[in-house]
């Protein structure tokens, strides 16, 4: 699903470089779930926004579904995203003036879909979720756990491939953080291949892998060799 | 496409802030509804004269004269009498008409008297010419003395419910007979009348004295009637002009035998020239003397078609002011719909909708405001503007044409800066515009600076000139002053009516010419042989009473004045530049001469020389003047009487009761000089309320803009004005590196509008011999003003934001 090669990654700002990433090789199959842990400024957010196709490395190779990512222009790999690659974050980034369908909405009219086959595939997933309920409310009217919950259909509604969270509990209390975490073993076990962030062993104990960064290095890695 | 989304969302956005859209909708609507009622001036400006059928083909003739030295001494809107039948005799004539504007003479119906009734004489043509609907009766026997068409306001004003044909009037002595009711000139048109009476009346009135009626009829060298030809539709009018001014000539030599007119005022060595001018040109192009009503200018157009495009301009930028006062919540929303797999043009598209569903409902509202504001305008403009007025495609086209480039110049940079967002902000949590944004803001911003001072300073150029012609002093004093117009009817009663009018408390003196300034003059060519070789110019010439002086309160330089006692009609007055111009060294002991009819020349001593004054309209250059003592059989047309005080009633009343007595229930036409001279700025000052209000309206709409840019200024700058409030820098230093980063913006928008300005305003001044530009100091209060204007929002909002916010998160941390 996703390999890198050498990925560095360095910020330049006012005179100062920062090395965030530095030699980053990791490989992640298709149905892995994953987690990058390690302590807060360690890079963690910066390999998932490269590896979501995002953020550009300032060198070394990326292959995404085994396409050379490395030298793909920006609405290229927009193009290869959309619909490919779902992201949950730990702020839910839910448009407060759209109802929760709305928002989870969104990529399938990105993705043209016609409006009767949006109602049939969200409200199949609301369903299955328990949260037909809260079809018609809008984010502010949902407790936390709801609107992260929301943010994570909308990132599966397109059934994409690869889901990428950064700290997706960060906000949430143990319960509501244990809800998530069950949704996503769920969704591992239906098939996608998922790559969550945190800082927390307790959540990167419940993956099947974890990559432990440290300063812009990968540690260790249980299938990898560096 | 989800059409429905876009819309959808667009109107949620819309409603999520409410403020934001009523201040966005209500600063697009006012400045839509003052642009529509502009177009709708504009409209009615350009569509002067086109209302009538088949205006396209009708042309005014009009006189232009050159004499034998090939000096032009006139430029005329009148023409002889004979041009007419003349005209007819070409085959590419359809119809012509003259027409004749009658004086100002008491009309009677039984016992009422129709009150500003605007008389004509014309041909029964006329109405083939100016082919206006008969409602009643008939046209056909206008060829009869006596008979006579009124118009439908003024059957419906006198003769309620009646049928008015068949009906008598009495004008001056002469019934006339309704002959039929014909639909009114349009509004826009060069000329207007209530009656027209057949021309062979004036026979009639002149009591058939064929001497007279074979002069004036044969004459080519009196300018009395307009002459109006419509054109068959392919006629080459050049050769119809060349055609027409060639035989005129053949006619205009053989009548000359027959002409004995002796005075000096007839245009007798004057070669006329006769040219076609389309009567659609005539209300903004046509520059002639003896106009049948005041007329405007292209100039006027360019400023009302400026001032709308800046409305628009400034409503546009206002809404890109509000838009992206506070971006970060758009622009992470847009970070969002990115992240789930938006392009750039989706959230574009989102924008764009969002600027189209305002400036629709902007412009529905806008078209409620206009209808509200128009009668206003009506007032100020002395117009009849209707909202209906907006018809047909063209003028649909138009509105919504506007409403999508509204759309388009207030979504277009928003679009931009939103659509731009980068989705790698969400990963950080923080969404921040790029530098390119920045700036680009800036510039928009000094757009609208630019446009405010623009404004400001055409205002305050337009406002100081026409405060400067008004006050100047124009060589003679101009207060006080009453006219009495079309005077003649007095005529022989003159001196006795002077005496007594002289005697009436309150009157300080009494004179009488044949012109009064801001009218036309007589020119005549003057040569002075003094010098060699001998020098030609045309002098204008006043035929003047010996009080004349002192009346106007004139500057004699040399010499004496008319005396009334010698009655020496070969003496005349000249003015400084008709010294300057003959180069005469010693004017006392000069003469100058012209030529009369018979090409005998006539000898005139120089008794004195007046200082220069403004006999004309007060911003024309003084030309050469000639004042020539009025003889009995001389026509004067004014009588001036200077009052102590022109608000005294008294004295009025007391001359109102003596013209009645001596002039035979003429109806007392008068006027202060000082208001008629004013008269001729009425269009301008018009034009300055206008700008005022524009000027007005971009004001407050640019402190909204301030506002708006300050709040994104400061969002824009969050992060280093928390860095600088946790470093403990005091206030006013951040705030003076807010005003700096602000001022550039200023200092740009208000360096490149004041030059634009006084350019446009040099243009217009050239319509002024008399100019005062704009002061320095008016130019400082104006930037201080707008200057002033930015540093107050910037400093309001940064203290606004300040005290909201607590800046001492970063140490917390
Ligand atoms: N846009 C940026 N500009 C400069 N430095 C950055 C930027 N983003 C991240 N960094 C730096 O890169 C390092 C890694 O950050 P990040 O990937 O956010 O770590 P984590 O998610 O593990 O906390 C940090 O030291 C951070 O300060
Ligand atoms: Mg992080």
């Amino acid at each position: 699903m996703i390999r890198t090669q050498n990925i560095v990654k360095i910020f330049y700002t006012n005179e100062i470089a920062k090395t965030a990433l530095s030699n980053i090789n990791i490989n992640i199959k298709k149905g892995d779930y994953v987690s990058i842990s390690g302590p807060s400024g360690c890079g963690k957010t910066t390999l998932l926004s490269i590896i979501g196709l995002i953020d550009k490395q300032t060198s070394g190779e990326l292959f995404f579904m085994d396409i050379d990512i490395t030298k793909k222009k920006d609405h290229q790999r927009a193009k290869l995203r959309k619909g490919n690659i779902g992201f949950v974050f730990k702020d839910a980034f839910l448009i407060d003036e759209l109802t929760v369908f709305e928002n989870i909405e969104l990529p399938l009219i990105y993705l043209n879909y016609k409006r009767k086959e949006r109602i049939d595939i969200i409200e199949k997933e609301l369903l299955r979720h328990k949260m037909i309920h809260l079809k018609n409310r809008y984010p502010g009217q949902l407790n936390e756990e709801q609107q992260q919950m929301v943010s994570i259909l909308r990132a599966v509604i397109t059934k994409p491939s690869l889901l990428l969270a950064d700290e997706p509990t960060g906000r949430l209390d143990s319960k509501g953080r244990d809800n998530i975490l069950r949704t996503f073993s769920g969704l591992n076990e239906e098939g996608m291949t998922i790559v969550l962030a945190t800082h927390s062993p307790y959540i990167s104990d419940q993956t099947q892998i974890t990559i432990k960064m440290f300063d812009g290095h990968v540690v260790t890695d249980n299938n990898i060799t560096i | 496409m989800n059409t429905l989304h876009y819309i959808r969302a667009a109107v949620k956005s819309l409603l999520r802030d409410k403020l934001y859209s009523a201040t966005n909708i209500a600063g697009l609507a006012l400045g839509i509804g003052l642009s529509i009622i502009i177009l709708l001036l504009i409209k009615y400006e350009l569509s002067y004269d086109s209302g009538i059928k088949g205006s396209k083909n009708i042309y005014r003739l009009t006189t232009r004269g050159e004499s034998p030295d090939g000096i032009q001494t006139v430029s005329n809107a009148l023409t002889p009498l004979p041009l007419s039948g003349l005209l007819r005799t070409f085959h590419e004539t359809e119809a012509t008409t003259r027409l004749i504007p009658g004086a100002n003479k008491l009309i009677k119906y039984n016992s009422a008297s129709l009150k500003q009734s605007r008389f004509f004489f014309a041909d029964p043509s006329f109405f083939n010419v100016f082919e206006l609907r008969i409602i009643k009766g008939s046209v056909e026997q206008l060829n009869k003395p006596g008979n006579v068409v009124i118009t439908k306001t003024l059957a419906d004003k006198y003769f309620k419910g009646t049928n008015p044909v068949g009906k008598k009037i009495n004008r001056d002595g002469i019934k006339y007979n309704i002959i039929a009711v014909s639909e009114d000139m349009p509004e826009a048109s060069h000329f207007h009348f209530d009656l027209i009476a057949s021309i062979s009346t004036i026979e009639k009135i002149l009591n058939y004295n064929r001497k007279i009626l074979d002069k004036l009829e044969h004459n080519w060298k009196s300018l009395v009637c307009y002459t109006y030809v419509k054109v068959k539709p392919k006629a080459d009018l050049r050769i119809f002009e060349k055609h027409l001014n060639k035989k005129a000539r053949l006619f205009e030599e053989r009548s000359k035998p027959e002409n004995k007119t002796t005075t000096a005022t007839s245009q007798v060595n004057t070669t006329f020239h006769f040219h076609l001018q389309p009567i659609r040109s005539i209300h903004l192009h046509s520059k002639l003397d003896s106009e049948l009503e005041p007329l405007s200018n292209p100039f006027r157009i360019l400023i009302f078609i400026s001032i709308t495009i800046f409305i628009l301009l400034i409503i546009s930028i206002n809404f890109i002011n509000i838009t992206t006062a506070e971006p970060s919540k758009r622009l992470r929303d847009a970070a969002i719909r990115k992240l789930n797999g938006a392009r750039s043009y989706h959230i574009a598209l989102q924008i764009f909708t969002e600027a189209f569903i305002i400036s629709a409902s902007a412009t529905i509202l806008g078209l409620v405001l206009a209808e509200l504001m128009i009668p206003a305008f009506n007032k100020l403009f002395n117009l009849s503007l209707k909202l209906s007025q907006i018809q047909g495609l063209q003028d649909i086209g138009m509105v919504i044409f506007i409403t999508f480039i509204i759309g388009i110049i207030s979504g277009g940079y928003p679009a931009k800066f939103f659509s731009g967002i980068d989705p790698v902000n969400i990963f950080r949590n923080r969404f921040k515009l790029n530098k390119s944004s920045f700036i680009m803001r800036g510039f928009i911003i000094a757009g609208q600076v630019f446009v405010l001072m623009f404004l400001s300073v055409l205002t305050a150029g337009i406002w100081q000139q026409l405060n400067f012609i008004s006050e100047r002093y124009p060589g003679f004093n101009k207060k006080n002053l009453l006219i009495i117009d079309r005077a003649y009817t007095i005529k022989q009663n003159y001196e006795d009516f002077k005496q007594e009018i002289k005697h009436i408390k309150g009157v300080v003196n009494v004179s009488a010419a044949t012109s009064v300034p801001g009218e036309g003059y007589m020119k005549n060519i003057f040569s002075y042989r003094g010098i060699n070789p001998p020098k030609k110019t045309p002098v204008n010439v006043n035929f003047v009473d010996c009080d004349y002086l002192q009346t106007m309160q004139l500057r004699l330089m040399k010499g004496s004045f008319l005396n009334c006692e010698t009655k020496d009609s070969m003496g005349i007055i000249l003015n400084s530049t008709a010294i300057k111009e003959l180069e005469i060294k010693k004017p006392l002991e000069e003469h100058i001469e012209t030529a009369n009819s018979q090409n005998k020349s006539r000898k005139f001593n120089i008794l004195g020389v007046v200082g220069d004054y403004n006999y004309e309209p007060l911003d024309k250059k003084t030309e050469p003047l000639g004042l020539v003592l009025l003889c009995k059989h001389n026509f004067f047309r004014y009588i001036i009487i200077r009052v102590e005080d022109r608000k005294d009633k008294r004295t009025l009343s007391a001359i109102r009761n003596t013209w009645n007595k001596y002039s035979d229930n003429e109806p007392l036409e008068s006027f202060f000089l000082a208001d008629r001279l004013n008269d001729n700025y009425k269009e301008d000052s018009r034009m300055l309320t206008a700008l005022m209000i524009f000027t007005l309206f971009s004001f407050f709409i640019s402190v909204l803009g301030f506002i708006s840019y300050a709040s994104f200024l400061i969002e824009y700058k969050d992060k280093k004005i928390s860095l600088m409030k946790t470093l403990g820098i005091p206030d006013n230093y951040i705030l003076r590196n807010l005003i700096g980063s602000f001022g550039k913006y200023i200092l740009i928008g208000v360096s490149l509008s004041i030059p634009t300005a006084l350019m446009i305003i040099r243009i217009w001044l050239r319509n002024f011999a008399y100019t005062e530009h704009v002061s320095l100091l008016n130019l400082l209060i104006l930037i201080t003003l707008v200057a002033g204007t930015g540093i107050a929002s910037i400093s309001y909002q940064y203290f606004r934001i300040v005290f909201k916010k607590n800046y001492h998160y970063l140490t917390k941390r």
